[in-house]
């Protein structure tokens, strides 16, 4: 019987690059909470694929998972 | 002559716009600079991005928050993206963020002179407008490349007048007005590399129905008296489209009557 190590219970993500360690089976919307995003403003992608916020509750992260968390900003 | 009509508006897609220049909000001194600028500029149409954010700068907060107030129409770009996939995620996620169909495709082919990668702007255009996206896109000025924009249903096509931030002006006049004259009931703005409200109005001169641009006015000494500056330029522009303007000859013809020229005796 494999032992319960926290090991099984964590997995690697990356928002905006930056490497994160959350609870496995956490959705975006966990995810959000306990990394306490200090962004009001925007909008998600997962893996490239953009995710509509009424899906964050819903959408399944996973090891190795990357995500794009974007603010409005100025542009030409 | 071009007619000039009763309300002389600038159409995108569905929606009509009295100014007939659309201005980035990039690259200014500060947020209310910005706000200013945009302003005086008369613009009903401004530019914005979407960007991870920075912790330690909070510009991009203000600068939304500006932008909010203004009554203008938002124009999300996909600035930096280098595939139709990374495209049509950016467009999708401003759809979200900034509740509007309108996007401005760019899609680079090459870091060096910020020149639009034809291949995959007209794959995501093709994907966006299936989406119901309005697509706005950024492309060179090649005749045959704008063909097939039109073809994948843009309504708009926006070629560059030179690359991005150089303020060369219209780099190659034969191929725009060749562009103006093929298609000549599509809406053509002039994207990119306008430095000079001349430019800016050459461009109008030759037809093209509007002008963006961002850097000219971000980066002068007094971003508010440029904006103020392109205004009048596109508007003089356009109106001496509308007046019809003459046919340069090689030859020199005196504009006062030689009928009565005083002096003269027959020989």
């Amino acid at each position: 019987m494999t032992p319960k190590t926290t090991a099984n219970f964590i997995i690697n993500i990356r928002i905006n690059g930056i490497r994160h360690e959350i609870e496995k089976g956490s959705t975006i919307s966990q995810a959000l909470v306990v990394l306490n995003t200090n962004t009001i403003n925007f909008v998600i992608a997962l893996n490239q694929t953009f995710i509509p916020r009424s899906q964050y509750s819903n959408t399944l992260l996973h090891n190795n998972d990357a995500i794009e968390l974007l603010s409005p900003m100025a542009g030409g | 002559m071009n007619q000039p009509k009763e309300n002389d508006n600038l159409k995108l897609y569905d929606q009509v716009f009295s100014s007939r220049l659309l201005v980035g909000t990039a690259l200014y001194p500060s947020p209310a600079i910005m706000a200013e600028a945009i302003s005086v500029s008369g613009s009903e149409m401004i530019t914005l991005s979407l960007r991870r954010q920075d912790p330690e700068n909070n510009q991009g907060q203000s600068i939304w928050q500006h932008i909010q107030q203004s009554d203008c129409a938002l124009l999300p770009n996909t600035a930096g993206c280098h595939s139709a996939q990374e495209a049509i995620t950016l467009a999708q996620m401003s759809r979200e963020m900034f509740n509007t169909d309108f996007i401005k495709l760019e899609v680079i082919g090459d870091d060096y002179n910020l020149q639009p990668d034809p291949f995959e702007t007209v794959k995501a255009a093709e994907i966006l407008i299936k989406q119901g996206f309005k697509v706005l896109p950024y492309c060179t000025d090649d005749l045959v490349l704008c063909q097939r924009l039109l073809d994948a249903g843009c309504q708009v096509l926006m070629p560059w007048g030179s690359p991005i931030g150089t303020g060369k002006g219209l780099m190659n006049p034969y191929n725009l007005q060749a562009i103006r004259d093929r298609f000549p009931t599509i809406s053509l703005i002039i994207d990119a590399g306008i430095g000079k409200p001349s430019q800016a109005m050459a461009a109008m001169e030759m037809g093209f129905d509007g002008i963006l641009l961002n850097t000219a006015i971000a980066r002068a000494h007094s971003p508010t008296q440029m904006a103020q500056a392109f205004a009048q330029a596109v508007n003089g522009g356009r109106q001496a489209y509308l007046a019809g303007l003459m046919e340069s000859r090689q030859t020199a013809s005196p504009s006062t009557p030689t009928l009565g020229t005083p002096f003269w005796q027959q020989q």
